[in-house]
């Protein structure tokens, strides 16, 4: 028994020191590594957000980022771009932890909030999640963040807190009333589709939801919010312009009441916690939306620019 | 509990240990009490279920050996009836319900039995047969009637092969609770190989491809004919690899405390008719179909000559689906496989005629190309929802092949790949998210099954792996785990036989 056990210990060691290996060889999450060369190099802002952040138009001349915008916009200010597709409220809250957590803390975070990605299309679809990212935002043991596969893969953590399953049965709203399930709405026939019928169900199921105070989202980005607050972190948030003309063109006035509420509730809560809330959601013109058939805020390179310079004039320039 | 879960990872260490540690006299009692932890991690009250059953066994196999004639045959009966009953309830009263209500409605009758909304106890049709085959052996008078309570229990109940199987025989396990287990380095050290190889079948190659197929089968009618037929094969081998899976950590965990389990596959992609094919596919639940049922439906039926043998061929086959699970599909499943069974069995002499004019390996080669084929085919019925459902997806996915075949000769006439190219197009499921890599990663898994098997059947896994020097074999062992920790899946996907 006993050369078992000599035998088996040394084996445990190698395994562990193999993982390390192995999973920096992989790198499973290589921005993992972005966020810290930006606290390495002390940027004094860490700009957050999705894909909003660095998708333009094919007839741009300047394919600068809003990021990147806002940087030579305000000289002298050092900004890390850290937007990603589908980041998320629930992801921020994660992020600002690890933020909260270092011995060298960016200034400031600023905090782009897509009204899209309180729906259920997002919120709640399984590849949206992040369970990896947010495990490694928040991981406080050294080197653990190494293990997060294996421990996923033995059921020790739950990576996968959505299942398909369960995202196909989500009542999806319009405003008050269920018109179904996500199946309905979001499955992979339909995804391929473009025909105007499809564009006006996606924009429904999108935006036409009434977001409540106990959203999970909501609440994560409160605890964003808390969290920055302790840390000394200022927030800089404002909603993301989506294409609410081209929602009015389907549903009449009543998309942008919708969407105006659902804004008036993040703002408040955001105000309640003493920060300052920019509704960027109904300033823009169809025409600096890039994308005509699907709801994804992409943005021109005017309507970039207009957003970088909102960002500049009600924050950086106050600060 | 899953193997597949740190739960038993922190579970195994714990019983064994304590197991070798105990004194003789508690282990069994150790193993029992382990156990009942072991099942009671699905649903604790389906102990009592357990319990039941074990009672009862019990004390039919003590009732029956101190009895004789018409009485012994009474007890022997009350105990199928108990155990049949319990299975009947939990299993297949909602079949029968919904059957009889759909023949009332036929007939316009007023049928008003409600359906029980119960689960079903994990591996119920697995230990109810390891049960009967006690008190069946000791009706028969090849097995003693266990005297000690804690050893039988420990019979029906012991952990590693509880819910999965293999379907033990009492004179294979009951007395090796009777033998004394030192710890063994040697013997220790191969059940944890053979567990390993468990864990990469399951974990590695079976989840992977699980996760195509679920997404395949889930929506079936987005895909193309081709992906179907992808998704068949790559059922054919989950179902495999998760199954023989289980029954190498089963052997292996036992094999560690030292009790020798009965093998329940022998490379049953190898067999070159399904005849061939059922003896070394769960070779412990066909064994005990044909030692109780088709055994003695042949001896009955003897007098109708091949038309009897057909008879039970289909009676057991037909039993043999209806044992997986409470549906016509299954039924069906079986059916098909009886049938091709007789059909085999009637045209023996002909085969064998034919395989003389045409070289060995030709006829082994078309031998296990058949036997694979009709296996992958006949799967849709085990796997999809409805009858229509694997009748479509068989339908189509022959469909792709008729294309692909069409393709390719055009491609042959034009001498050009552009023709075959939109036929061999496979697609990859949402749910997979494996991006472009995946044709490379679902290669790579079936490279490895492939060469797990091939050195298995050539040399034996583990002897052959036993004779590598130390950093070789360590090596081998660290990329498997590592393998395992990093490709696995992160769903969670239980082993496919629990619900049996």
């Amino acid at each position: 028994m006993k050369i078992f056990f000599r035998a088996f210990f040394v084996f445990i060691f190698l395994l562990l020191t193999f993982q390390i290996i192995t999973d920096s060889f992989l790198k499973p999450f290589p921005r993992f590594d972005l966020l810290n060369t930006y606290l390495e190099e002390k940027k004094q802002i860490i700009y957050l957000g999705d894909s909003v952040i660095f998708s333009g138009a094919n007839n741009d001349t300047d394919h600068s980022s809003i990021s990147e915008m806002t940087e030579k916009m305000n000289n002298g200010i050092t900004i890390g771009d850290y937007s990603s597709p589908a980041y998320n409220p629930i992801l921020y809250e994660g992020i600002m932890d690890y933020l909260s957590r270092q011995s060298y803390k960016p200034e400031a975070v600023i905090l782009p909030v897509n009204l899209r990605s309180f729906s259920p299309l997002w919120k709640d679809n399984p590849m949206f999640q992040f369970e990896k990212e947010k495990f490694y935002f928040t991981s406080q043991i050294p080197l653990l963040y190494h293990f997060y596969k294996p421990l996923a893969v033995m059921r020790a953590i739950n990576a996968n807190t959505i299942s398909w399953d369960s995202y196909y049965g989500i009542p999806v709203y319009y405003g008050e009333k269920q018109v179904g399930t996500m199946k309905d709405f979001d499955n992979e026939k339909k995804f391929a589709s473009s025909t105007e019928a499809r564009i006006r169900e996606k924009y429904a199921v999108s935006y036409l939801f009434n977001l409540k105070q106990d959203d999970r989202s909501l609440l994560a980005l409160e605890r964003t919010l808390d969290i920055a607050t302790h840390a000394g972190i200022k927030v800089y948030l404002y909603i993301t312009p989506l294409d609410h003309e081209k929602g009015e063109d389907y549903f009449g006035k009543d998309f942008t009441t919708q969407i105006q509420k659902n804004a008036k509730l993040v703002c408040d809560m955001v105000k309640e916690k003493g920060f300052q809330c920019l509704d960027l959601s109904s300033r823009l013109p169809h025409k600096n939306f890039s994308t005509p058939d699907y709801p994804v805020e992409h943005l021109d390179q005017s309507g970039r620019t207009y957003v970088a310079e909102q960002v500049t004039k009600t924050f950086l320039k106050r600060r | 509990m899953l193997f597949n879960s740190y739960h038993f990872f922190i579970f195994f260490p714990v019983v064994v240990s304590a197991y070798f540690l105990l004194p003789n006299k508690y282990r069994t009692l150790w193993l029992l009490f382990a156990s009942c932890l072991f099942y009671a991690a699905f649903i604790p009250a389906y102990l009592l279920i357990l319990f039941f059953l074990i009672v009862v066994d019990y004390f039919s196999g003590k009732v029956i050996e101190e009895t004789e004639g018409a009485r012994r045959y009474r007890y022997l009966l009350a105990s199928i009836i108990a155990n049949g009953g319990v299975l009947f309830f939990f299993k297949y009263f909602n079949f029968f319900n919904e059957n009889v209500a759909t023949l009332a409605r036929f007939l316009h009758w007023n049928y008003s039995i409600g359906f029980l909304s119960i689960a079903l106890p994990i591996g119920l049709s697995f230990h109810t047969f390891q049960s009967l085959s006690y008190v069946i052996e000791v009706y028969r008078k090849k097995q003693k009637a266990e005297r000690n309570f804690l050893s039988y229990a420990l019979y029906v109940m012991f952990f590693p092969q509880l819910v999965a199987g293999p379907i033990e025989r009492p004179q294979n396990l009951l007395h090796q609770f009777y033998e004394r287990h030192f710890f063994e380095y040697e013997r220790f050290t191969r059940g944890l190989q053979r567990m390993l190889f468990g864990f990469v079948k399951k974990m590695l190659i079976a989840d992977n491809l699980a996760i195509y197929v679920n997404a395949v089968y889930s929506h079936h009618s987005l895909y193309s004919g081709m992906t179907l037929f992808v998704a068949l094969i790559f059922f054919a081998i989950e179902l495999y690899c998760d199954f023989s899976g289980y029954a190498d950590i089963a052997i292996g965990s036992a094999d560690a405390m030292g009790f020798r389990l009965m093998e329940n596959f022998k490379f049953p992609y190898s067999a070159t008719t399904i005849t061939e094919f059922w003896r070394k596919w769960h070779i412990s639940l066909s064994g005990w179909i044909r030692d109780y049922i088709f055994t003695p439906l042949a001896f009955q039926w003897r007098s109708f000559s091949k038309i009897g043998v057909i008879g039970a061929l289909l009676c057991s086959f037909a039993f043999v689906g209806l044992w997986h699970g409470a549906s016509w599909n299954y039924v069906f499943f079986g059916f098909l496989h009886g049938v091709i069974l007789s059909v085999e069995f009637l045209t023996s002499r002909l085969r064998r005629s034919i395989s003389l004019l045409i070289p060995s390996w030709a006829s082994e080669c078309f031998g296990r190309f058949y036997t694979f084929l009709f296996w992958c085919f006949s799967l849709a019925f085990f796997r999809a929802g409805t009858f229509g459902e694997a009748v479509s997806i068989i339908f189509r996915a022959f469909q792709g092949i008729i294309n692909l075949i069409g393709s390719a000769l055009l491609s042959i006439a034009e001498r050009s790949i552009q023709p075959i190219l939109p036929s061999l197009r496979v697609m990859e499921p949402l749910t997979t998210n494996r991006g472009h890599e995946y044709i490379l990663f679902f290669s790579i898994i079936l490279f490895l099954f492939i060469l797990i098997e091939w050195i298995d059947r050539k040399w034996g896994l583990i002897q052959g792996i036993s004779k590598l020097p130390i950093v070789v074999r360590w090596f081998i062992y660290l990329s498997l785990i590592l393998g395992i920790m990093n490709f696995g899946v992160t769903e969670e996907i239980p082993f496919i036989y629990f619900q049996f």
